[in-house]
This record gives structure tokens, sequence and C-alpha cells, in this order.
């Protein structure tokens, strides 16, 4: 249960208290982390981070104050000392009044789906998934160190503002990663896994999770020791939806968050390209790029944003052109238009801020076969470890993991250590095919200060590009 | 009390207790285009609490200080279930010296004032627009365990950052302080307007390998990867190239790096650890050799030595990481390059395999050719991409002066360190 009358009386309070605009969000994150080191566990990490967030708007500066101390005393304390904050910042030329977007009042309850509730899933449970994942990795005599982690966490959080609105909801999420270390005389390799999504613990066979993670086992040992290397050129480059997820993620998604675009984050993950591109042209007809909360049982997963704005897909990139922006009602508002349900926030104690969901690349009508077939001499890089992106988002590299040599149409020999290194119009230009499968990732994406993670899928189908510039580590 | 709270119920159910609360009261000033967005003044209290049973051990975040009971009892639940293992050791009755604290109240509205100013120093340089932020912080931290030891340590921290634009080119500035007198983001500001203005016209240049002199931001981010892996936790999982490699020769003999539990102006200073050990100084690496793994008392126990007071209940950590300075100026370090690259910041650093410390970072913010001992001109789109132990050892002029470095994303460990000049840095270009 959460202190659900304390968001009305926060929001009350602001009313009384002279802002202008109030709301207020009581969240309660609770989570259990079991973790193996090479087969010993680390201490169990359990924990809630649970409290109030309130943003209000006091003569047109927008602030934000959370508390862990639910009480009444304690939120008004936390309100006055707010506006308080606010009477000095507005006094003062740097402040600035802010426009939010005009959107229904709306009362929704949504939750996701879990044959086993949260509540009801208690540590044994990890603890034994845990170790039979780690059975699957010890007797592999190039894997020399591995650390297997299972997380499950319950979001709750109730929301109300003071045009009326009030979104109440439930998010179990689950999430398996693993870190691991494989050498032979020859070659050390190592590897990042991370897979997960929401629903009860079912959620992870329903994603594959448990099958995903032998395949990546397999991979590892399979590869190690055998990569060869390839000279630096230019090659028609097969991705996978790993590697097709994070480009869409970090040269898409990222640079179409209408704050960014502003500037909001220039001190911290940057600007965007968006501000110089007047064209408004980013690829060829082949990029798609859409971002989308509403996929069932995703890790990105959810119905209303942190502002009480019903959430829908977003088609970002349409047949290579800039279609829509991520929005909240600070961006929409500004930008006279509605917001698309893009504010989330990690915590209680953080703003909810412009975030991507889960980021893909739409599928095409290829299949992976024909793809394949279509390169007579390339590679095919199914996976990566090493990836950047300047803070612009134009120049970015990714490092393939798992990445095989194309001869002749057909799949041959590991290979290792090989970067596409490149700018952005120049990738997004280069896409030629797009197959029918439509895979997806789990990732945590870091943004704003205070730093705020938060789940995503990032995905898309194998994708053709003809002539990228390959370098060599 | 509310850590009696807790002990009234766990004592007699556990053999060992640590428990931490934290009180943290947070005031954020965030701006850009010069124009403040948010405001945000926020209050915490949360309790780490640490308990072991025989060989089982729980640690457990509480937040919810009306239902605390209900959130310790479940804690000893799970010790009952928990596999067998490690446990760590709670630190025996000891004393503590507390550093002394320079505020006793945040100094909001002298902060507040700061900031303005700083923002007019940047427009009055003439950029285009300034982003940043400034994070006031006043926080108690109280200590009780099973082992008798009991401890209140009071403290406030400042920290600003901000970013000047100008153009096509972008400049840093920080200021890290537990003190309002210290706090300077006026100078922080200004160097951020210089370095925008510097880097307006950046031109591109070939990839290849350069001389580089790495400024206090860009090297205090590979020194906190550095002292990161120091710890024998990222050594034992494989998050380290330092494996093995205890007592070697890493660097040249000019560098020496320290991670201190307390000291002035160190913003993640405490006293004692999440295990109760009381903090101090760990030379990590003297006149160039790797001297020491920073612990908690698990992995001391596996590595057969004692607790650094890192913990850290699973991964030891570093607090605040000073490298010392070195003979020259900066000046000079520039009139020594024939023909190098002066580099200021760094974002984004990921790592292609921790063991043999392969990375590559994208270099952000300017970075400015050097021809002939002078700097020539600014410099765009680059990506540093090489290895920790190559770069360690490729260190060849190390500065006098230096400067503590904590901002966003990059650098999370306070970290003060000089300027260095490193030979062979390979620097890509897209």
């Amino acid at each position: 249960m959460l202190a659900e009358d304390l968001a009305h009386f926060a929001v009350e309070q602001a009313s009384k208290l002279g802002f202008e605009y109030s709301e207020a969000r009581v969240q309660r994150d609770t989570f259990i982390t079991v973790s193996l080191n090479s087969g010993i566990p680390d201490v169990p990490l359990k924990g809630e981070f649970y409290g109030i967030g309130i943003r209000a708007i006091y003569k047109g500066a927008m602030g934000f104050s959370s508390t862990n101390v639910l009480t009444k005393d304690s939120v008004t304390n936390v309100l006055e000392n707010l506006k308080r904050t606010l009477e000095s910042i507005a006094a003062t030329k740097i402040n600035e009044k802010v426009r939010m977007s005009e959107e229904d009042a709306l009362t929704a309850n949504w939750s996701v789906d879990e044959r086993t509730p949260f509540e009801d899933v208690n540590l044994d449970w990890f603890l034994k998934k845990t170790r039979e994942l780690d059975e699957l990795t010890k007797n592999e005599s190039k894997i020399k160190q591995r650390l297997i982690r299972l997380s499950g966490s319950l979001q709750l959080k109730y929301f109300v503002n003071s045009e009326g609105t009030m979104v109440r909801s439930r998010v179990p999420r689950y999430l398996l990663t693993a870190f691991i270390t494989a050498y032979d005389a020859s070659d050390i390799a190592q590897r990042f896994i991370e897979i997960g999504g929401s629903g009860g613990p079912e959620v992870l066979d329903r994603i594959k999770a448990y099958e995903k993670f032998n395949e990546e086992i397999r991979a590892i040992t399979n590869i190690v020791g055998r990569r060869k290397s390839v000279k630096e050129d230019v090659y028609d480059v097969v991705v996978g939806p790993e590697v097709a997820g994070i480009m869409a993620h970090e040269s898409i998604g990222h640079p179409f968050e209408a704050d960014r675009v502003r500037g909001r984050e220039g001190a911290q993950g940057g600007e965007s390209y968006l501000r110089e591109i007047k064209s408004g042209k980013i690829g060829s007809a082949e990029a798609n790029i859409s971002d989308d909360p509403t996929i069932p049982f995703s890790y990105g997963y959810f119905l209303f944003d942190e502002e009480g704005v019903k959430a829908r897909k977003k088609e970002l990139v349409k047949e290579g052109a800039v279609n829509e922006l991520l929005h909240n009602r600070e961006t929409a508002g500004e930008a006279g238009i509605n917001s698309n349900a893009s504010a989330r926030a990690s915590n209680y104690s953080v703003e909810p801020i412009i975030r991507m969901s889960n980021t893909f690349v739409e599928p095409g009508d290829w299949t992976f076969e024909e793809i394949v077939k279509e390169v007579k001499d390339g590679l095919f890089i199914k996976s990566f470890m090493e990836w950047n992106i300047d803070d612009r988002r134009l120049n970015q590299r990714y490092v393939g993991f798992e990445a095989y040599r194309i001869s002749n149409s057909e799949i041959q020999e590991p290979v290792k250590g090989i970067i596409i290194e490149t700018t952005t119009l120049n990738l997004w230009s280069k896409l030629y095919a797009r197959s029918r499968e439509l895979e997806f990732s789990a990732a945590t994406c870091g943004k704003g200060d205070p730093e705020q993670g938060v789940p995503v899928w990032t995905g898309g189908p194998y994708l053709l590009f003809k002539g990228l510039n390959l370098k060599v580590r | 009390m509310i850590l009696d709270r807790v002990k009234q119920i766990i004592s007699n159910a556990v053999d060992q207790y640590s428990l931490i609360e934290s009180d943290v009261d947070e005031y954020i000033i965030r701006f850009y285009n010069g124009k403040v967005t948010v405001a945000a003044v926020n209050r915490s209290t949360y309790i780490q609490m640490l308990a072991t049973k025989g060989r089982k051990k729980v640690f457990k975040v509480l937040t919810d200080m009306q239902s605390l009971e209900k959130g310790v009892e479940d804690a000893l639940k799970t010790l009952e279930i928990i596999e067998e293992g490690e446990v760590p050791e709670v630190y025996p009755k000891t004393s503590y010296s507390n550093m002394e604290i320079s505020d006793k109240e945040i100094a909001f509205d002298e902060a507040l004032s700061k900031v303005i100013n700083s923002v007019d120093k940047a427009y009055s340089a003439g950029v285009d627009r300034i982003a940043g932020i400034a994070k006031l912080y006043k926080t108690t931290y109280n200590l009780l365990t099973s082992t008798g030891n009991e401890n209140e340590e009071k403290r406030t921290d400042y920290i600003y950052y901000a970013r000047a634009f100008k153009g096509n080119g972008s400049g840093f500035g920080n200021s890290v302080s537990t003190s309002i007198k210290r706090f300077d983001p006026e100078s922080a500001a200004a160097e951020a307007a210089e370095y925008a203005k510097i880097s307006e016209s950046p031109k591109s240049i070939p990839e290849g390998k350069y001389t580089v002199i790495l400024s206090p931001p860009i090297a205090s981010a590979i020194f906190e990867l550095v002292a990161g892996m120091c710890s024998a936790y990222s050594i034992d999982v494989g998050f380290s190239f330092l494996k093995d490699r205890l007592g070697e020769t890493i660097a040249p003999e000019g560098l020496s790096m320290t991670d201190y539990g307390q000291i002035s102006d160190g913003v993640n200073s405490r006293s004692f650890d999440d295990e109760g050990a009381p903090t101090g100084s760990t030379k990590l690496i003297e006149k160039g050799r790797f001297v020491s793994v920073i612990h908690n008392s698990t992995t001391a126990k596996k590595w057969r030595t004692k607790t650094t007071g890192n913990a850290g209940i699973i991964d030891p950590s570093p607090w605040n990481v000073i490298i010392d300075g070195g003979d020259v100026d900066n000046d000079e370090m520039i009139k020594e390059i024939k023909e190098g690259v002066l580099i200021t910041n760094n974002w984004y650093t990921r790592f292609n395999n921790y063991r043999t410390g392969e990375f590559s970072t994208i270099i952000r913010d300017a970075a400015l050719y050097i021809k002939n001992g002078e700097i020539s001109h600014p410099v765009a789109n680059i990506r540093l991409s090489d290895s920790l132990p190559r770069l360690l050892t490729s260190i060849k002029m190390i500065s006098k002066n230096t400067k503590w470095v904590k901002w966003w994303g990059e650098v999370v460990t306070p970290v003060k360190s000089p300027y260095i000049t490193v030979e062979g840095a390979t620097l890509t270009v897209p």
C-alpha cells in the first residue's frame, strides 16, 4: 500500500502555498539482487526506495522536492522550503518561466500482468535460478571468471496533479545480467549479458532469457582463441538486433529527446545534432526508427508517463526523415503541441525528464538468409562490447564482440576487434535492407543529474549496411 | 534514535551488525541557456543494514521509516534462508577521528549568488550559452555496530560544473569544495568560457598516434578507473588489468596515487566505511609501483590480509583519490611538445576488455593542437582509443599543479589530478 492520501495532501498544500501548478508522485521501488561470483554468493542486496516527489511551479519557476519521511509535517516542510528557494530564484535574472502543454485530466489504473506476484517470489527462487545459470558456465574450461546476477524489482506509483489527473500503476521487472571472462593461451574475451522484461518471474521464460543466456555462453566459448584478424577496409556489413538496437538508441533516440535539442542536458549528456540538421534527412529510406513504451512485457513498458499523459508509439524517423521528437509537457508547451508522454523518473527522489522506452529499428521484409546472400564479401557483427558516441550524437563507435567473416554469401570464421566508427548520417545513409525479425535487448539508460537509470529495451531486425568503412583494434 | 529501534530488533537475532543512518539535505540549482530550468530541495533519511549470523549475511537499504520494523524483520527472514558463504566482519571496537567540518549549514543564498555570478561571467566573456549545475549537501552520518562502535559525523559539500558553448566549440569548468568559502563557480565558468572561445572553430586532424597533454578532468577520469581497478573485488571479477600485478611497476617513477578516506576538500570523505572500519589513507601507486589493493573484510579474508577501510559491502571502492603533482609547469609541458594535442575533457569511456585495459573515450570540449611548443588550433571529432597499461607506462611529464575534479557521468569519485603528458596515444576520427 502506498501513502496515496499524502499525494493529495501535497497537491492541496502546494495550492494553499500559492504554487500555480503541482503534481505529487508517491513511489515505492522494492528490489532484490542475488549474485554468484565464480560460484560464490555475494551478499544478497535487498532494499527499497519509498517516498514522495513533488514538482511544482511558483511564479513561473519550476521546482522539485522530495522526501522519504511520509508525514504531513514533512511534506509541508519540504514544500515551504521549495517555495522559499523558488522565491529566491524568481527574484533573479536567471529565472525562467516554464510553459507546460495543455493535457486532458484523466484517471487510470494500470499494471503489468504477472502470474506470480512479486510479493510471492522469495529469495530461494533467486538463489535457485542463479545456481542453475552458474551450472551452465562452470564446466566450460575457457570460462575463467564469471559474475552472474539475477534481480527482481517492483515499482508502485500513485500520481496526482493539480489539474485533476490521477494514475495508479504497478510494474514488476526481472533482469538477468552476467559478466563473463573467457580465455586460452592466445586470446581473452569479455562479455556483458543483459536480458530482462516486465512481468512476473515467468517473463524470463517468455522472453527466452535462459535460452539466450545459454546461447551467449556457447558463443563465447566458441569464438575465444578462434577469432581471426581482418584488414581495415570498406565492407558490406550485416549487424544483429543487439547492434541495431544500440545504434537506434544512441544515434536516434537520445538526439530526438526534445530537452536535449533545446540544450537542457548541455552540461551532462550534451545537446543534439538536430540543432544543426535543418533538412530533416537522417538516412536512406530504409531508416525507420521508433520508440514504443506499450510493447507488452518489455523492459521499458509503461502506459502513462510520469506527467499523467497516456503513452503511445512514437515514429521518430520515417523513411530516413525526422518525423517526431520525444516530448514531455514542458518541451511540448514550448513547441505548442501536445506531449507524447516521454516523461520518466527512476525513483521518487528525482524529477521526471524526457526518456526513451523501447527504441528500435522497424523490421523490413527480407529474411536473414536473403540478407546474408546479398553479401559477397563482408562481415556479420552479431553483438558488441565497447561502444560510445559524442555528445551531439554524431561520432559513434561499436566494436564487435561476436562477429564473423562473410565470404561468397556464407558465414565463415569468427573475427576479432572490428570497429564501426562513423557518423550518424553516414551510418543511416548506408542502410540497405532490414530483415523481418524483431528482437530486443535489455539495458539501463542513463541521463540527467542526479543520474537516472531507467529500464529500456533496444532492438531491431538484422540490418545490412552497404559500403561501411571498418577499422580494426 | 532511529538506529536504536533497529538495534532492539536485531541485537538478539544476529551475531554481528553494522548500521549506518544517513540524513541528507540536498539543494540543486540546474541551469541552461543561462536560465534556471529547475531548482530542487530534497530531504532523505535512510539506513544501510548489514547483519550476519553464522556463515550467513544480508545487506538491506531501509528507506521506509514508517514501517522500519517490518523492513528489518524481512531482512532477518532473509538471513534464515540465504546460502552460507564468506561473511564480512564488523570492525572491532575502535575510535574515529572525524574531520573538522567547515560549514554548519548549507549556505544556499551565497551559493545562489555565486552561481548567478558564474553565468554572468561566462556571458560577459562572450559565449553563446552556458549550462551547468550546482549541488549543495548537508549530511549527517550515524554509525552503530554490534562491536560497540558509535560515531556521528556531519559535513557539507558543494559541487558545481558548467559547460560554455561558442560556435562549434565548448569548454568545461568545475569547482568542488567542502566549504562555501572555497566554492568557486565563477572561476569554473570563466575557465569553461575561455576554452569555449578558443575552440570555436575546430578543424579535423588525421587519425594516428600523438603526444597528448591530459588536463585534470580527463586525467582524473583515467585515474579514477585505475583506482577502481585496485579493488580486490574488481580484480577477482575480471574488471581490472591489475590481476597478478601487485608489486610490479606499472607507471613511471614520477607517478604516485593515494586514496584518502578523509581529506580537506575531499567531498567523499567519511571517518568509517560500511563495515564500521575506520578509513585512512592507502597508497595505491608509489613511484610507479602498484603497491596496494583496496579491501573490505570479505575480500581481505580471501586475500589473507586486512581491510583497508574501503567497504563497500560487496565491492570495496576508493574514497578520494589524489595523484601527486610533478615538477613542471603547464606551460613547460606545452613547450616540450613538437606536435601533439592538449585535451581538456572526455566523456563516455567504455572498455573492449577490462583485463587487457583496452578502452576508448570521446574527447569532448576544447582539444587544442600543439605545434612547435605552442597552441596552434582547436581540433574536432576525436576519440582516444588506447589501453590503460600502455597509457600509464607512457606518461612522460606530470605538472606541479593539481585540481579536484568530480562531475556527472565521468568522474564520480573525487580525484585530484595534475596535467599529464602521454606519448603515443591513439586518436581516431570517424
